[in-house]
C-alpha cells in the first residue's frame, strides 16, 4: 500500500477511535505564544510506531544525533525555513538513517488512545543470543565487567580528588 | 485588448478570500486567477464547491493544484523518519502544508506570467511570514497583495462590501477555525484563546465512533 493512501486510512480508522487529539502550545515566528488544538490520528500512529521501531534497529548515538536534528529541522520548517539548503542536508541524513528501519509494528487501538505492543524486524538489536538485559550474559564474563567499570571511572576519581583537594 | 494585470490569489473559498477576488479585480483592477494547493483537505465534493463559488464570484480562472503526493515526498517523509513532534506534542500538521502550498503557487505564478500574487492571511499568525518568505524567495519580481493583513476589516465590513457586489452568500460565522490536510487538523476557537479550557467534545472534527478495541499492524521498509 502506499504511504499517502496509508496514511488516509489511518486518518479514517484513527478517526472513529477519536486517536492523535491534542492542545499544542508554542512560539509562533513573530514571536507570540499560540495555543491550538489538533486531531492528527495518522501522524501519531506513525510515528509513534516509527519511533518504537527504530528504538529496535538503530544504535543509540543514531537514535541520539536523529533526535538533535529532526528536533531543530521540526522548527525551521514550522518557522519557515523550509527552502534553506540545510535542510535538505538534513533530510539526506535522516534518509540514510533509515536503511534498516524495516519491519512490522503492533498496536491496539482504544476509545482516545491507542498502544505500542511490540514490533518484529530482521534488524532487531536487541538479539537474545548476545545477552538480555539484567537475565544472562553470553558474550562477556563478569570479570570483564569489572574491569570496563574501573576504567570507566577514571575521569570520575580523578574529578572527585582533586575537588577535595582544593574544598 | 484590454491589457489587465494578473494576479494569483491563493482562494479557501472563506470569506476572506472572497473578499480578496472582488477588491483585487474592483478596487485594483487586476485580472484575478484564483488557485487552490490541495494537500489532503479537500475530497472531490468539496473542490467542486469551491470552484463554484470562485466562478460565481468572478474570477478570471480557477484551478486546482493537487499536491498531496508532494506533501509527502518533500515533507512528510521526513517529519516520519525524525518522529517530529514539536514540544513533544504536535506533529506540525499546518506548518508542513503551508510551505507545499506557497511553493506551488510560486511555480503557478511563473506559469502564468502573472505580475502579482495575493494571499489572505491575517497580521496576526505564521502563515503570512510563510507565504511571503517563499514568494520573496522564488518569485522577487512577484507583487505581493494582503488585503486583509493590510486593512483589517471586521467580517461584517467585507461582507458589506461584496453585498455591494451582489454576492449574498450566507457567510456562517464558524464557531471554530478549522484547517485540515492529509498530516492533521487544527481547531482554533474560544477555548484555545484561554490557557485553561479544553476544546469541547462537539468541536472535534469527529466523535467517537468505536468502543471495541482493535489490533492494527504496521509495515514499515526503509523507514516508511
Amino acid at each position: 500500500m502506499a504511504p499517502v493512501a496509508v496514511i488516509e486510512r489511518l486518518n479514517a480508522l484513527g478517526a472513529q477511535y477519536a486517536i492523535g487529539r491534542d492542545i499544542h502550545v508554542g512560539d509562533t515566528i513573530i514571536g507570540i505564544k499560540g495555543r491550538v488544538a489538533f486531531a492528527a490520528p495518522a501522524a501519531l500512529l506513525s510515528i509513534k510506531a516509527h519511533h518504537a521501531l527504530e528504538k529496535h534497529t538503530l544504535t543509540k548515538w543514531q537514535l541520539h544525533w536523529k533526535e538533535q536534528l529532526a528536533n531543530w529541522y521540526g522548527m525551521m520548517l514550522h518557522e519557515a525555513q523550509y527552502l534553506d539548503p540545510v535542510m535538505r542536508n538534513i533530510e539526506n541524513f535522516l534518509q540514510a538513517t533509515q536503511e534498516r528501519v524495516s519491519g512490522s509494528v503492533f498496536l491496539t487501538l482504544h476509545p482516545y488512545r491507542f498502544t505500542v505492543d511490540g514490533i518484529a524486524s530482521d534488524f532487531d538489536l536487541m538479539d537474545a543470543s548476545f545477552g538480555a538485559y539484567g537475565e544472562m550474559n553470553k558474550g562477556w564474563s563478569g570479570e570483564d565487567v569489572k574491569g570496563f567499570t574501573k576504567i570507566l571511572a577514571n575521569p570520575l576519581q580523578l574529578f572527585n580528588h582533586i575537588t577535595r583537594k582544593y574544598d | 485588448m484590454s491589457q489587465k494585470k494578473k494576479v494569483v490569489l491563493a482562494f479557501s473559498g472563506g470569506l476572506d478570500t472572497s473578499y480578496c477576488v472582488k477588491y483585487l479585480e474592483h478596487d485594483l483592477g487586476l485580472e484575478v486567477h484564483a488557485v487552490l494547493v490541495n494537500t489532503g483537505g479537500f475530497n472531490p465534493d468539496e473542490l467542486t464547491a469551491v470552484e463554484t463559488k470562485a466562478r460565481s464570484l468572478g474570477v478570471a480562472s480557477f484551478r486546482v493544484l493537487d499536491r498531496v503526493q508532494t506533501y509527502y515526498d518533500k515533507v512528510i517523509r521526513y517529519l516520519v523518519f525524525g518522529n517530529v513532534l514539536k514540544n513533544n506534542t504536535y506533529p506540525l500538521s499546518v506548518s508542513a502544508e503551508r510551505t507545499v502550498q506557497a511553493v506551488a503557487i510560486a511555480e503557478y505564478v511563473q506559469e502564468t506570467g502573472a505580475g502579482f500574487v495575493a494571499h489572505g492571511s491575517t497580521g496576526a499568525g505564521n502563515d503570512q511570514v510563510r507565504f511571503d518568505l517563499v514568494f520573496a524567495s522564488l518569485i522577487p519580481d512577484a507583487g505581493i497583495i494582503t488585503p486583509i493583513r493590510d486593512q483589517q476589516l471586521s467580517r461584517e465590513e467585507e461582507m458589506a462590501y461584496l453585498k455591494s457586489f451582489g454576492v449574498e452568500a450566507s457567510w456562517e460565522k464558524a464557531k471554530y477555525s478549522v484547517n485540515k490536510g492529509l498530516w492533521g487538523t487544527s481547531i482554533g476557537g474560544a477555548e484555545t484563546l484561554t490557557s485553561h479550557l479544553p476544546l469541547p467534545e462537539t468541536a472535534w472534527p469527529s466523535a467517537l465512533q468505536a468502543k471495541n478495541p482493535q489490533k492494527l499492524s504496521l509495515q514499515f521498509n526503509r523507514g516508511e
